[in-house]
């Protein structure tokens, strides 16, 4: 009975809240402290704390300096592949409202898979060489494209079983775990300091992180996928980042789109 | 002219050994003045202070930051410097869940430059 | 006449000689070039070991990753001194990178 109560122990420790319950104690958190922030406005991130900035940045979406951008992401997904299938041919609905159940644990490869793992998935499947995930100029501009076809899908991850939940503790780990010489974790800022000003920039608030992706971000729309940011905040903070679809960023990914679940997906969107 | 000869060889024997023995060039560190205390406050690759800190005394700091509490009347909340000095050197010991980077323990600025960070703050 | 014929084959013949003995010197000395002093070498090595560790637990920060270059272009240069500090920064920070792991999670309240 008592070692029973051990292994309970134990147990509650390495998973001290389900993923349901960590993703409502985020959003409880940030109701509380800015309670005129709707929740569906979550997705705009530090936006949300900034009339005037949300204002330039709807300004800036009517026409978006970039979307010659997304155009040669469009031709990508439109292109034959040499046994003349299409990307459009791997996805239900032809690629339509897809992105919202991405990343999924998949029971058979034991692993996390990235939305980025399944067009790459689609390209080997067709004889294609797979993009390097970190190429920006390949990937990027492909899922600068093809994610603009879920756009106003919701985000539905599941944590189901075993493996599922090892993986989605492991990126709640990353966000809570300190790295670098800086000693911050990314909820140093996003959840202990959320909506507040470093120097400039209000802090954006975990629940709707992982909605807004690709972003072309500053002066010169430089295009960034959400474990692209992942790199560079890890560098800010001085810690040598992972690779760029490895097992850690794509677990952390698994672990943050969960924690946007139920918020509306819109690409490829300006930040600062 | 067996003399001549050896002194001919001695010599050439001499110049072989010079040129291999030419001194390895030291990198001359050019040399900058020591920064101020002010400077490594406002350093965003040193102190970076401004991220987190007002400072409503110092009219040269910019920042819209409300993160940490404003730098001001610093004698008065750390009468003693050397509480100030150990929350620069590692926040964490007094508060584990802190956003406040360890500078001393994480070696982000040397022993003097936190005594120069610590005599600008403690003037604020 | 003759001496002089002599003295002219003395001189060529040394010229060889001591061509020859210079670049066996030079040899020499080029091959000890590389080599640090056991003390920089042995700090090197242990710099490139913590980071190799650091790097395998994912905790490597780029203060680390950064010296390391900077110990290993000092080697080049076989500067000992430069050698001796870059790598025991490198090291350091290699070692604050992997107790980091220990500390608790933040914003677990």
């Amino acid at each position: 009975m008592l070692s029973c109560l051990g292994m309970l122990a134990f147990s509650t420790e390495a998973l001290s809240v389900s993923p349901e319950q960590e993703r409502l104690n985020r959003v409880q958190a940030v109701q509380q402290k800015y309670p005129d922030i709707k929740f569906e406005d979550y997705v705009h991130g530090a936006l949300a704390f900034s009339a005037d900035a949300k204002a330039q940045y709807e300004n800036m979406m009517a026409f978006p300096p970039f979307e010659s951008e997304i155009d040669k992401g469009r031709q990508l997904w439109e292109t034959q592949f040499n046994n003349g299938k299409r990307y459009a041919d791997c996805f239900p609905g032809g690629g339509k409202n897809v992105v919202g159940n991405y990343p999924y644990y998949d029971e058979t490869m034991k692993k996390v898979v990235t939305f980025e793992m399944a067009l790459n998935q689609c390209r080997t499947n067709n004889g294609e060489a797979p993009y390097k995930q970190a190429d920006m100029n390949t990937m990027g501009l492909l899922t600068a494209y093809a994610r603009t076809l879920s756009d106003g899908m919701l985000m539905n991850i599941k944590v189901k079983g075993g493996g599922a939940l090892a993986a989605f503790e492991s990126g709640r780990r990353f966000f809570y775990q300190r790295r670098g010489q800086l000693n911050f974790s990314c909820a140093s800022c996003h959840v202990d300091h959320v909506g507040e000003i470093l120097r400039t920039e209000y802090l954006s608030m975990l629940p709707g992180q992982a909605t807004h992706w690709p972003a072309f971000r500053g002066g010169d729309y430089t295009l960034f996928t959400l474990q692209r940011r992942y790199s560079a905040c890890n560098q800010l903070v001085r810690a040598v980042p992972m690779e760029i679809g490895g097992e850690e960023y794509n677990n952390l990914e698994y672990f943050h789109s969960y924690l946007s679940n139920g918020l509306p997906l819109k690409s490829s969107v300006f930040r600062k | 002219m067996e003399k001549q000869i050896a002194i001919v060889t001695a010599a050439s024997l001499s110049l072989l050994l010079t040129a291999t023995f030419i001194p390895s060039a030291q990198a001359a560190e050019a040399s900058k003045p020591e920064p101020t205390g002010q400077e490594l406050a406002f350093d965003n690759r040193k102190g970076n202070c401004l991220a987190c800190h007002a400072m409503p005394g110092e009219p040269k700091a910019v920042t819209n930051t409300n993160i940490a509490p404003p730098l001001i009347g610093m004698a008065a909340r750390f009468p003693n410097r050397k509480d100030l000095y150990a929350q620069i050197w590692d926040a964490t010991r007094a508060n584990p869940d802190t956003a406040m980077p360890p500078f001393g323990k994480n070696r982000i600025l040397t022993d003097a430059e936190i005594n120069k960070v610590v005599d600008y703050v403690y003037g604020l | 006449m003759n001496s002089r014929r002599i003295a002219i084959g003395w001189l060529v013949w040394s010229g060889f000689v001591v061509g020859g003995l210079g670049y066996g010197v030079c040899a020499a000395e080029n091959n000890r070039k590389p080599v640090l002093s056991a003390e920089a070498t042995e700090a090197l090595a242990r710099a490139e070991s913590s980071v190799d560790l650091a790097t395998a637990k994912k905790a490597l920060w780029t203060t680390a990753a950064s010296a390391l270059v900077q110990a290993q272009e000092a080697a080049k240069q076989q500067d000992d001194a430069a050698v001796m500090k870059y790598a025991a920064v490198a090291n350091e920070q290699a070692a604050l990178g992997m107790a980091q792991l220990d500390s608790p999670l933040t914003s677990q309240h």
